[in-house]
């Protein structure tokens, strides 16, 4: 399952790659010291001028022994390059996972509770905003209003200058107080989706049959939420998770950059614009990678939710 | 015999888009201690509206129960259920009163284990400050509804069981606190015909082992001949005659019991042509002033359109809504 779906992501974005224009000799050509030939010389050593599908074959054939290659632009292993910025990421994200989780499920039950109070639909708003709002015109409104304005949080990079200097909790405040601005701006989108999905399914689960037979047997409404409704509600919740996960993934190449958060996401973006091929390739065989894993979690997340999948009748 | 429950112009309604659905009115209905009763009539009449409206279970923005009293005998009070406050009627819920559903598949969470949701019903009816045993009480009543293997019942999940076990199991869970009153709507109408048996022959056993005072609704005739006290036929939403079992059946007074008498399968003249009752039972929000059957009754008169026959005495336990008496 897992080699074709690759091997699909792979064939599309290096045609798409190499299909932008642009070539990675650009930046050359402003340089009077190297000429036309030099520049050919640098296109022959790295293949370029092969056909594409020689070029795609000779480069699948070295992913699958692990070895992504160089990057044109400073000669290291693109997989030394990637797994230096990786816990960045994954720490970002992770983190914006957990808010979306720990926001979206309770404000989700508690717009479904009260549906059609000023509660719902004062939440309703919130969401409708953060859908609508571009996540990065709200990244340059957060760093403005915490950063400039007020100058409480950092807006950009993962620590402070003076962060080797600081006791082991002085260095876990320093990265929480950079986390605080990308995570929100990540968490957003999938926060108002989330719970927004969250409500309906309570709302549906609400009106399930069984509800009333429970309540039948004296269980408080108390009760019926925190426990029968809750357990219900969360089995599609785990599935949507490995659905985020992607998206979470990708919005990393556009928040890293604007918060200079030195994660994959901005190695992707560098080498996109300076036309690296492999280490943009590199990047995209982890992000779908990552994406896979995702699902495989939420597969199993789903399994452990739901009897019903776990145990064959 | 003393009364248990005391039903006086029981009323419910649902809402549904801007329109209120009458789908019980004004209904009467006694239940002494010990006694089995009945009600009976076509699908659509309003009898698990009346289940669902004794124990307070319909309320906004679902509808409302509305009515003069609902009298509980309770030890040597009597409360009325109308009047008690949520959190109170919680506490009667699935202790003093209980209600087994229709539909055994859609009465249990389908993601919580059985011992799980007994012990749950137990635990809150209870004040349990020390360690007991609730896996030990519920196989007791698992046992006593003749589940075999009450182990492996208890650590399955709603899924893993029969509809007819699952009935067993949803019965268990409204004995498990040993209520004054069992409510069930229709027990066996979503079971297969030989598990439907056998679920009957377990509530002749609760009845006659049991200090159960029973509200047994079904549309099933033949088993209410057999297993009820009194029978109260209810007709869109209302009560139209009442009885003891044997008068209801050998003097049926209103048009509405002949016809479903008449529509009954005979097992000891199979050959005879069933006689269905013409027409269906028309929605709540649609019906008049007059008697709701008029439309379907072959001796309905314009008066039948135009007012709701009083209720009138045939003998001291039966009684009848219908002009024709
Ligand atoms: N939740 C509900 N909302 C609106 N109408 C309902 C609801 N439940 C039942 N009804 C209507 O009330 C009437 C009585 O239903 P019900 O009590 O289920 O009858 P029975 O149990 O005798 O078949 C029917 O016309 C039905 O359509
Ligand atoms: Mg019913």
């Amino acid at each position: 399952m897992f080699i074709p779906l690759l091997i699909g992501i792979t064939v599309i974005s290096f045609t798409v790659m190499h299909l932008t224009p642009g070539s990675p000799v650009d930046d050359f050509k402003m340089n009077p010291n190297i000429d036309a030939r030099a520049r050919h010389r640098f296109y022959k050593l790295y293949g370029l001028d092969q056909p594409l599908y020689i070029q795609y074959a000779g480069w699948f054939g070295n992913v699958i022994t692990f070895d992504f290659g160089r990057s044109f632009k400073d000669g290291r292993k693109v997989l030394t390059k990637i797994l230096e910025r990786l816990p960045a990421t994954l720490l970002l994200n992770l983190f914006a996972l957990g808010v979306i989780f720990a926001v979206a499920v309770p404000a989700g039950v508690l717009s479904a509770v009260k549906q059609n109070s000023f509660t719902d639909r004062f939440l309703a708003v919130l969401v409708f905003a953060g859908y609508s709002l571009p996540a990065f015109a709200l990244a340059l409104i957060l760093m403005y209003v915490f950063g400039v304005k007020f100058g409480w949080l950092p807006i950009s990079g993962m620590v402070s200058v003076n962060y080797s200097y600081l006791s082991f909790w002085g260095k876990v405040f320093d990265l929480l107080k950079h986390l605080v601005l990308p995570v929100i701006t990540s968490a957003v989108g999938g926060l108002a989706f989330m719970s927004r999905y969250m409500r309906a399914t309570v709302l549906e689960v609400m009106r399930q049959d069984f509800i009333k037979a429970v309540r039948a047997r004296g269980v408080s409404k108390k009760g019926i939420i925190t426990v029968h409704i809750f357990r219900n509600a969360l089995i599609p919740l785990v599935t949507l998770f490995g659905l985020l996960i992607p998206s979470l993934i990708g919005g990393s190449v556009v928040f890293e950059t604007i918060f200079s958060w030195p994660g994959m996401g901005r190695l992707a973006y560098g080498a996109i614009m300076s036309r690296d091929y492999p280490v943009v390739m590199g990047v995209g065989v982890i992000m779908a990678l990552l994406t896979l894993i995702g699902n495989l979690i939420a597969d199993i997340g789903y399994a452990a939710v739901d009897p019903r999948i776990r145990y064959e009748k | 015999m003393e009364k248990l429950l005391e039903i006086k112009n029981l009323s419910a309604n649902y809402f549904a888009q801007d329109i209120k659905i009458p789908a019980l009115r004004s209904v009467n209905i006694d239940l002494k201690k010990g006694e089995t009763i009945a009600i009976a009539g076509e699908s659509g009449c309003g009898k698990s509206t009346l289940a669902l409206a004794v124990l307070k279970l319909i309320e906004f923005p679902e509808g409302e129960v509305t009515g003069d009293s609902v009298e509980f005998k309770i030890e040597k009070n009597s409360i009325d259920l109308l009047r008690l406050k949520e959190e109170e009627m919680r506490k009667i819920r699935g202790k003093d009163i209980s209600l087994v559903v229709q539909d055994p598949y859609s009465s249990l969470n389908p993601v919580i284990r059985i011992n799980k949701q007994l012990a749950e019903i137990y635990r809150i009816h209870h004040q349990t400050c020390e360690d007991i045993d609730i896996d030990g009480i519920s196989k007791k009543y698992l046992k006593m509804v003749h589940l075999p293997e009450p182990q492996k019942i208890l650590f399955s999940y709603p899924h893993q069981l029969s509809g007819g076990m699952l009935q067993r199991v949803n019965i268990a869970a409204a004995l498990i606190n040993n209520p004054d009153i069992l409510i069930s709507d229709e027990p066996t109408s979503s079971l297969d015909v030989t598990v439907q048996k056998k679920i009957m022959d377990m509530f002749f056993e609760l009845k006659d082992n049991f200090n159960l005072s029973q509200i047994f609704i079904s549309h099933d005739l033949n088993l209410i001949s057999a297993f009820a006290d009194r029978v109260y036929i209810m007709y869109a939403g209302r009560v139209v005659e009442e009885g003891k079992t044997a008068d209801i059946f050998t003097s049926p007074a209103h048009p509405y019991t002949i016809a479903l008498l008449e529509a009954l399968p005979h097992l000891n003249a199979p050959g005879l042509d069933l006689k269905s009752i013409p027409g269906e039972v028309p929605a709540p929000e649609s019906i008049g002033i007059g008697c709701a059957f008029a439309a379907r009754c072959s001796h309905s008169r314009d008066i039948c359109f135009n007012s709701l026959p009083e209720l009138k005495k045939i003998n001291d336990n039966h009684f009848t809504r219908c002009i024709k008496r």
